[in-house]
Formats: C-alpha cells, sequence, structure tokens
C-alpha cells in the first residue's frame, strides 16, 4: 500500500475511498449470498425440491457469463460507474430511467430485506421487542455506516467475513451428527428440464453483484473482472452449501415445511446434556451479514442517486433514502407477503430490468464504437 | 461600650464594605472600559511586558557594546527583581585584560564546569596576549572591524575554553534560549557573538526500571525525564549512523525540546516530514507532558481509540524504529510517542518478542480474550439473562437464578452499580499515596464485593463477572487503549440492557465502523487486516523471530526486507536465496 497518500486526514478524503481485493470480494459475497440466512431457502425448496442445492450451481455460469459482459462495460470506460457510463451512452433522458430502476432495486430490495430479518429477530430472539424498533435498529446501524463511508464498510465488511466464515464452518460441524445423506435422493429432484426451469426462474439471485458496477472507480485498476468471478463463486459455493446441509439434516418434505430454515437448522444441534439451544451462538452470523448487506445496499442506492444528480457526496442522500426504505419496509402486510415479494423481487424478476438495461447499454456502446471507427476510417 | 457597640451591630443595619485587595483579577471588563486609571501599575506592567515581547519578537541581534547587552539582557530577565539569573562581570587575563560578562541561571547549570572550565581558564591561565589590532580596533565599524572581531571570538573559542561544545549565537533569542536551557553565554565587549558553553546539570532521576510495562525476560531500562538520557538509551540499542535525531521547539511560552528520532535510510521521507510538519504546527503556550502532545498531534481526536503508542520502554521504540516508524520524545518526560500505529500493536507487549514465539502468540490470544471481557463480558451478561434465558444451559440457569434469587434490582442495576464500584476503587487506589493504594484497593474491593453479597445487593455470580472484566482490562498492555475500553464498556452494559445481543451485536459492527475509519498519521488503524496489505507474521499472533523478514507494509518503508528469506544461516544455504535483491 502506498503511504504517500496518507500524510494526514485531510490528503486521505481528498484521495476519495479505495477498496482492495479483499474488500471488494468480501462486500459482494456477503451481499450476494445474504438472502440464504432469510426465508428464501423456504422458496427454493418447493422449486428444486431434493436437487434445489444444484441451483446455484446452475446460476453461477449464467451469473459469470453476465458479469464478463457487466465487466467488459465497464472497462470500456474507466474511472466510471454504470450511471456515468449510462449518460454517456444513451443519454441523459434515458439514464434517469435507468438510475431509477437502479434506485428501486437496492431500495425495495432492502427495504423486503430489513423486514424479512426483523421478522426473523421477532420470532426467533425478541417477541416482545416492537418490530419498528428493530427495523430502525437495523437501518440506524446502516445508516452510520454508510455515512463513515464505503472504505470503512469495506474494512468491515472483510474483517466479519472472517467470523461469518467461522460461524458457517462452525453450523456445518455441530450439525454433521444429524446428515442423513438419502436427504439429497433422488439426486435429480424434480427432473432435469423442471430443474432448469427453476434454476432460470430464480436468476435474479446474482443481482447483488452489480454493486460492483457502482464502485468500480475506487476498485484496483484491471481487477475488476476477477473480484466478480471470485464473489460468484464464493457466493455460488457457500449458498449451495447451506441449501445442502438443511436438506441433509430435515430432508425433503420436511425442510419444505419451515419458514426459517437456517434458523431451525440452528435450533437442531444437540451436543450432549449441556450445548442444547445454542441458536443464539449464531446470531452474529444473522445480524452481522444483515448490517453488512444492508449498507452495501443503502450504498449503492445513494451513489446511484449522487451520480445520477452529479453531486459529489452521496451523504446528503441517506436519510431521504433511509426514510423510504423505512416505508418499503412497513408496507407488506404481514411476514409471509414479505417472504414472497422478497422472493419475486430479488430473486425472481430482478435481472429482467437490469438484463435488459445492461443490453442496451452494450449495445448502445458498440454501435457508438462502430459509429467511430467509420469516422476514423472516413 | 463594648456591649453597647455590639448591640448597636446588632440592632442597626450598616452597608457591607467590600474587602480592599491590592490585586483584583479577571475584571477585563472594567478595565477595557477605563474602570483602571491611566498610569497604574496594571497598565504600566502591561506596556513594559508588551515592548519586550515585541523587543524579543524581533530578535535583535547582539550589540558590539558589553553594557548595551548587559542593559537588555537585565530587562528581558527582569533583573534584580528575578534571583535566578547570574550575570558575573569578570575581566579576561589578555594582554591587555578585556571586559566579559557571563550569564547563566542558578540551578539548572553545573557550578563545577562553569568554573573549571570557563572562568578559571579565562581569569587565571589565559595570558594571551592579543596584538594592537586585537586589542584595540574591536570596535570599528566595517569590512575591517567585523574580520577583527571575528579573529577575536575564534582565538577566545579555540585556545581559552576548554569546554567539549563551545558555540557562538548572535541574536538574543538564541542566547535566551541556552540561558534557559542551563547553558552559560559569554559576552565579550567589542563582541556582538556571543560564546554559548554546554554546563547544563539540571537535577534528575537515574535510568530506573519501568514501572508500567515491566517484562520478566528483557532489558530492564526505562526513560527518564532527561531527553538527552533517552536518545543515549535508544542509541545504545540501535547503534547505527542512519539514526537521526532532529530537535523541534514545541510551546510558545515555555518551550520544550522535542526530538523527532527516525531510520534515515528506512523510515518513509513523507510520513518523517509528516510527523515535523504537525509538531511544527503547533500553537501553544506550553506541553509539558507527552499525553498532551500526542492529543495535538493525533488525526481524530474525538477518536474511539489512541493513535499514537506511548512507551517508557527505549527496546520498544528502537523496535519500532528499525520497522520504519517514527519515535518523538519529549524533553522531562518519561514516555515516548511512537508513530504510526495500529489496532493490533495496542495489543502487543515487548516481551513477546523475547520469549519463544509459540508463548509470544499464547500471550498476544489471551490478550485478545482480555480485551473482549473487558469490553463485552458484563454487557453480554446482561442481555442473556435478560433476553436469551433459553442460551444458557439449564443447570446453569438455575445456579444463575438461585443466586440471583434474593437481590432486588434488575441485572442492569446490579452490573453498574459494581461496575462503578470497581472504578470508584481502582480511581481511588491510584490516587492514595503510596504502596498502601494498591493493597487498600484490593482489600476495598474484597470486603465491599463480599459485603454486597451477603446484603442481598449483588449475586456472587456478579462479582465473578466483575472480576474477570477487571482481569481482562489489566491483561491490556497499552494504558491509554484500557482507558479507553474501559469506556466503552458501558455503552455496551447500555445495549445489552435495552436490546439484547442484537443492541451489542450493531454497536459492535458500528464499533467495527469507527476504528475502520480511523487512521494513525495517515495509515489505517485496522491494517494490515483492513485493508489488507503485506505483512510479516506480527500483528494478530507473534511468529518466530527468524520468519519476521518483511516489515510492514502499511508504513511503507524505504526498505521492505528486515532479513533475508532463510535467515538461519546454518539451516541450509541457498545460492539462490544470497542472489536475490535484499538477499544474504
Amino acid at each position: 500500500m502506498a503511504w504517500a497518500n496518507c500524510t494526514g486526514t485531510g490528503s486521505i478524503m481528498a484521495s476519495g475511498p479505495r477498496v482492495g481485493f479483499n474488500e471488494a470480494v468480501a462486500i459482494t459475497t456477503i451481499f450476494l449470498s445474504v438472502k440464504i440466512l432469510i426465508s428464501h431457502l423456504a422458496l427454493v425448496f418447493p422449486l428444486g425440491l431434493t436437487a434445489s442445492w444444484m441451483l446455484p450451481l446452475l446460476h453461477l455460469p449464467v451469473g459469470l457469463i453476465g458479469f464478463a459482459i457487466l465487466a467488459w462495460l465497464l472497462n470500456q470506460f474507466p474511472g466510471r460507474t454504470i450511471v456515468e457510463i449510462g449518460e454517456k451512452v444513451v443519454g441523459p433522458v434515458v439514464n434517469s430511467i435507468f438510475a431509477l430502476v437502479y434506485f428501486v432495486f437496492f431500495t425495495f430490495g432492502s427495504s423486503l430485506t430489513v423486514r424479512q430479518f426483523s421478522e426473523f429477530m421477532l420470532i426467533g430472539f425478541f417477541p416482545e421487542t416492537p418490530i419498528s424498533v428493530q427495523i430502525l435498529v437495523f437501518m440506524g446501524g446502516a445508516a452510520l455506516m454508510v455515512y463513515l463511508g464505503l472504505e470503512a464498510l469495506a474494512r468491515v465488511a472483510r474483517i466479519l467475513f472472517f467470523f461469518l466464515g467461522f460461524g458457517l464452518l462452525l453450523l456445518l460441524l455441530m450439525t454433521m451428527n444429524l446428515w442423513r445423506l438419502h436427504g439429497i435422493l433422488p439426486l435429480w429432484g424434480p427432473g432435469v428440464p423442471d430443474l432448469l426451469w427453476a434454476a432460470f426462474c430464480t436468476l435474479g439471485v446474482g443481482s447483488e453483484v452489480f454493486v460492483l458496477a457502482l464502485v468500480t472507480p475506487f476498485l484496483p485498476r484491471g481487477r475488476l473482472l476477477k473480484i466478480g468471478v471470485v464473489s460468484l463463486v464464493s457466493a455460488a459455493v457457500v449458498v449451495t452449501v447451506l441449501i445442502l446441509v438443511p436438506l441433509l439434516v430435515f430432508t425433503y418434505p420436511v425442510v419444505r415445511e419451515f419458514t426459517l430454515p437456517m434458523f431451525e437448522l440452528t435450533r437442531a444441534i444437540n451436543l450432549g446434556r449441556f450445548f442444547v439451544r445454542i441458536e443464539t451462538l449464531f446470531l452474529p452470523l444473522w445480524i452481522f451479514a444483515a448490517l453488512v448487506a444492508l449498507s452495501a445496499a443503502l450504498y449503492s442506492a445513494t451513489a446511484v442517486a449522487a451520480r445520477a444528480l452529479k453531486l459529489p457526496y452521496h451523504r446528503p442522500f441517506i436519510l431521504p433514502t433511509v426514510v423510504l426504505i423505512l416505508a418499503g419496509a412497513f408496507y407488506p402486510p404481514n411476514f409471509s407477503t414479505t417472504i414472497e415479494w422478497g422472493f419475486v423481487f430479488l430473486a425472481q424478476w430482478s435481472f429482467v430490468p437490469l438484463g435488459m438495461i445492461m443490453t442496451v447499454l452494450v449495445v448502445a456502446t458498440l454501435v457508438q464504437r462502430r459509429r467511430r471507427q467509420k469516422k476514423k476510417k472516413r | 461600650m463594648s456591649l453597647l457597640r455590639t448591640l448597636s451591630r446588632l440592632l442597626v443595619f450598616r452597608e457591607p464594605q467590600e474587602p480592599v485587595s491590592a490585586f483584583d483579577s479577571g475584571r477585563e471588563d472594567r478595565r477595557r472600559a477605563g474602570g483602571v486609571p491611566a498610569g497604574s501599575g496594571y497598565q504600566d506592567k502591561f506596556r513594559e511586558t508588551y515592548r519586550l515581547n515585541a523587543l524579543l519578537e524581533q530578535d535583535p541581534p547582539l550589540s558590539t557594546s558589553l553594557d548595551e547587552n548587559e542593559r537588555l539582557l537585565r530587562e528581558i530577565f527582569r533583573l534584580p527583581e528575578n534571583k535566578d539569573v547570574v550575570l558575573r562581570p569578570f575581566s579576561i587575563a589578555t594582554d591587555p585584560p578585556l571586559r566579559a560578562l557571563l550569564v547563566s541561571l542558578d540551578g539548572p547549570t553545573d557550578r563545577n564546569v562553569q568554573n573549571l572550565a570557563i572562568l578559571q581558564p579565562l581569569m587565571l591561565l589565559a595570558g594571551l596576549r592579543l596584538d594592537q589590532r586585537l586589542a584595540g580596533e574591536e570596535n570599528t565599524p566595517g569590512a575591517n572591524g567585523a574580520s577583527t572581531r571575528q579573529e577575536l571570538l575564534r582565538r577566545i573559542r579555540e585556545t581559552l575554553l576548554p569546554g567539549s561544545k563551545v558555540t557562538p549565537a548572535g541574536t538574543f533569542k538564541d542566547v535566551i534560549s541556552d540561558i534557559l536551557s542551563g547553558n552559560s553565554v559569554l559576552f565579550v565587549d567589542g563582541l556582538d557573538t556571543a560564546l554559548v558553553i554546554e554546563t547544563r546539570g539540571w537535577a534528575s532521576r537515574g535510568v530506573g526500571t519501568p514501572q508500567v510495562e515491566a517484562v520478566i525476560r528483557g532489558p530492564q531500562d526505562a526513560f527518564t525525564e532527561q531527553i538527552r538520557i533517552n536518545i543515549t538509551l535508544v542509541r545504545k540499542i540501535l547503534r547505527r549512523s542512519s539514526l537521526v535525531t532532529e530537535f523541534i521547539k514545541v510551546g510558545r511560552m515555555g518551550a520544550h525540546q522535542c526530538a523527532v528520532l527516525y531510520l534515515d535510510d528506512i523510515a518513509n521521507p513523507d510520513l518523517v516530514a509528516e510527523v515535523k510538519r504537525r509538531l511544527r504546527s503547533i500553537q501553544v503556550d506550553y506541553v509539558s507532558e507527552s499525553g498532551m502532545l500526542e492529543q495535538f498531534i493525533e488525526d481524530a481526536p474525538a477518536g474511539l481509540a489512541p493513535q499514537v503508542k506511548a512507551t517508557e520502554r527505549p527496546d520498544r521504540v528502537a523496535a519500532s524504529l528499525a520497522e520504519g516508524r517514527v519515535a518523538i520524545l519529549l524533553d522531562g518526560n518519561p514516555w515516548a510517542l511512537v508513530v504510526p500505529t495500529t489496532f493490533f500493536s495496542m495489543l502487543h507487549a515487548a516481551e513477546d518478542a523475547y520469549v519463544r514465539w509459540p508463548f509470544g502468540t499464547f500471550a498476544r490470544f489471551i490478550r485478545y480474550l482480555g480485551l473482549g471481557m473487558a469490553l463485552l463480558l458484563p454487557g453480554v451478561y446482561v442481555a442473556i439473562i435478560t433476553y436469551h434465558q433459553e442460551f444458557v444451559p439449564t443447570d446453569l440457569l438455575l445456579a444463575f437464578t438461585g443466586a440471583r434469587e434474593q437481590v432486588p434490582f434488575p441485572t442492569v442495576v446490579e452490573v453498574l452499580l459494581m461496575e462503578f464500584s470497581f472504578e470508584l476503587i481502582r480511581e481511588a487506589g491510584i490516587r492514595i499515596p503510596g504502596t498502601v493504594g494498591t493493597t487498600l484497593g484490593i482489600v476495598g474491593a474484597l470486603i465491599l464485593g463480599q459485603a454486597a453479597v451477603e446484603a442481598k445487593i449483588v449475586s456472587p455470580i456478579l462479582i465473578v463477572i466483575v472480576a474477570l472484566t477487571a482481569l481482562g482490562s489489566f491483561a491490556i498492555p497499552n494504558y491509554p487503549f484500557s482507558l479507553s475500553i474501559r469506556m466503552l464498556r458501558f455503552a455496551y452494559i447500555a445495549l445489552g440492557s435495552l436490546l439484547g445481543l442484537f443492541g451489542i451485536l450493531v454497536g459492535l459492527f458500528v464499533h467495527l465502523a469507527l476504528l475502520a475509519r480511523l487512521t494513525s498519521f495517515g495509515v489505517p488503524y485496522l491494517a494490515p487486516v483492513a485493508p489488507v496489505t503485506r505483512s510479516g507474521p506480527d500483528f494478530l499472533w507473534r511468529g518466530p523471530a527468524w520468519e519476521q523478514e518483511q516489515r510492514p507494509d502499511y508504513i511503507d518503508p524505504l526498505r521492505r526486507r528486515r532479513q533475508p528469506r532463510i535467515s538461519r544461516g546454518w539451516v541450509r544455504v541457498r545460492k539462490k536465496d544470497d542472489e536475490r535483491p535484499g538477499g544474504r
């Protein structure tokens, strides 16, 4: 690391945030895999049945191709985010619609995520605490983090990445005595065509990788593709394992009955007379993952707003965005609606608008390049 | 009559008389409004002080007239009221004799050195025959006069004064600064340059053992209040020609010498420049303690942790310098400041490096555990007892409940009561003079704890919790860091009682975020973990001494490699390693 830029606080602020390779991977991986800790799984099992664990592996190649295209697009305009690229390629009017889509994706996605985590806390740990307090505390933590900036977020994500990994490993090890290998049989679940269709229907699970398109200027040069690939592969491995373990422990169809399969998994741990009901031990896993993901989403939403309105700072947008997220979080009438909306919005359909925008931007870039080349030839 | 007078005093009301005092302080408003008559002592003194301060600010050159120089010195040092300054007029035993004046401060000056190395040679042993040119034409103005004066000065300096350090000074500011630091200044009639002779002899204690950073294995030296001795202690360990000591004066009213130490061939020049820039920029009356200086130079004064490492051990300073860091020593202070520092170095102790690496690593992990307990244990206890009873195994829960059965307070009140009592005992223990303080503290804690349990104010389990918390905070080797942890513990207790583990974890997240944002002289506080930078195995754990091959990357030293990849030459010799850049 170059110390030369770090002479005093002032110069650090002037040089802008810097996010290293490891930090970027940590944020993206946590952001991509956080949904597995809440009720996303409850809607995955009915689609993939005993082969649900294969879904992330089927998503992975599509995600990698999609990200490779996104990385190509971003590399065409070094030092610019997707919002600025949109402005340059399709003009400010069309780009404002694109920016609105990004903003809604991150804002409403956060609303549904924070509501699910808060409902989970209510059910599992704090039945007496009002859900509004829990949502406010979650969003307060995330807002403070975003206020402190991207650098702080990236560093904290990097540190917590170890703790989350350790927590997951502990969870796997503690449930090993409950694994029943026949839980994944029949191996192909609903059959290959249905499995492929289920994978296609849930392609949106990787949309969160889009966060990299908003922090590109702060990432190490030339390493965007590698960051994306490592993040997608890590997230796919984590999600695969976390789908596989409940299947092995509870087996199908029992696993379909849980609203919060991961919570049930921690409750199932039984290691002698002393270690029972140790789900509280895994509370850091949920809370830290939720806070990192919410902070990443909030930062992305505010960064979109700042870039779209050509403001150098994202801080003025934190409070209004938090208010919007809170409004969105209180909108679903109950927990089951929140789960359903979350699944439909984040896992099923988010890839459609984002994919369309990306296609438009890529095509427009190619057209412009061709025009420029033609002009040069003339 | 006296009875009548007493009765009259009791019965008749009289306006109370204001006490008459010659000193009426703090009445700036009245003075501004013209309340103090012109020509009073205050205004005269004010004008006089202002004139002298302005004179010093101008930094006038010395005069060739000895009488003029003496007059100004008398004014500046407030003679004859001030009894500390000694003006000793005498004649130098030359042929013909020369009038001279020796000025020094009574106390910090070594009288023996003054007598034997200045007065004796000049008054008795001079015997120098000055030629006509030097004796008679010294006051001649112009180029000839100047060269003559220079020649005379050179002769006195080189022939008559046997002291080891004699330096010329041409202005009053330089002269006064040296007199105040214990040196003697010689004025000679006809010369516009004085000679500063090293005669410092401050009373100071000798090199002692470390009081705060004691070790079982390792050097037992600690810094003293003498900056020169402290620098010598560092130089004794780090015998390297590139070890540079630069002096910067800090403070306008009572300037203290501040020594900036660094290895010129290793420390990043930007870092050195930044340290000097910050020190030079300080505008303050005086800084008497390194703790005060630290507050002037740290990146974030409101940060949750100290951003400067304070140490009383020369070996730690030497090790830090060898890594490429910069040390700051303040005159009159037995603590050195080392910058930049990181979170991990706050949990390092000198002994980690002196014992074999598995024990060093083990000790560090014990300290991390101590840190966790000092910060979180009471808060987590409150959270679990209040919100997460299911987490406690049934037998243990029954024991907890049984112990708390007769305690009337909620857990949080119980914890706060004991924590505040403990903090009170700790603070009182420090303030009580002498060794009785520690004993009284421990006895007080034991008696108070036992009495509180027997009176059913707190449960016995809580005493265990508070004791473990205290042990944890004592295990933190850095005192200022331990103070910040002590304070933050109460925030976690509040969070635990309000929102259970949820609150504590959100608090921890925010705490981490604030630490992640913190920098020490521009270096991220959580480096080399976040951001990830290259570093040897000496941050989280302590690797073997022969594996400490690289200096920390986050300091960005001029030379990264500390030792060759194969530092234990006797193990195996590989020519390939010797050929590598920076290799053997």
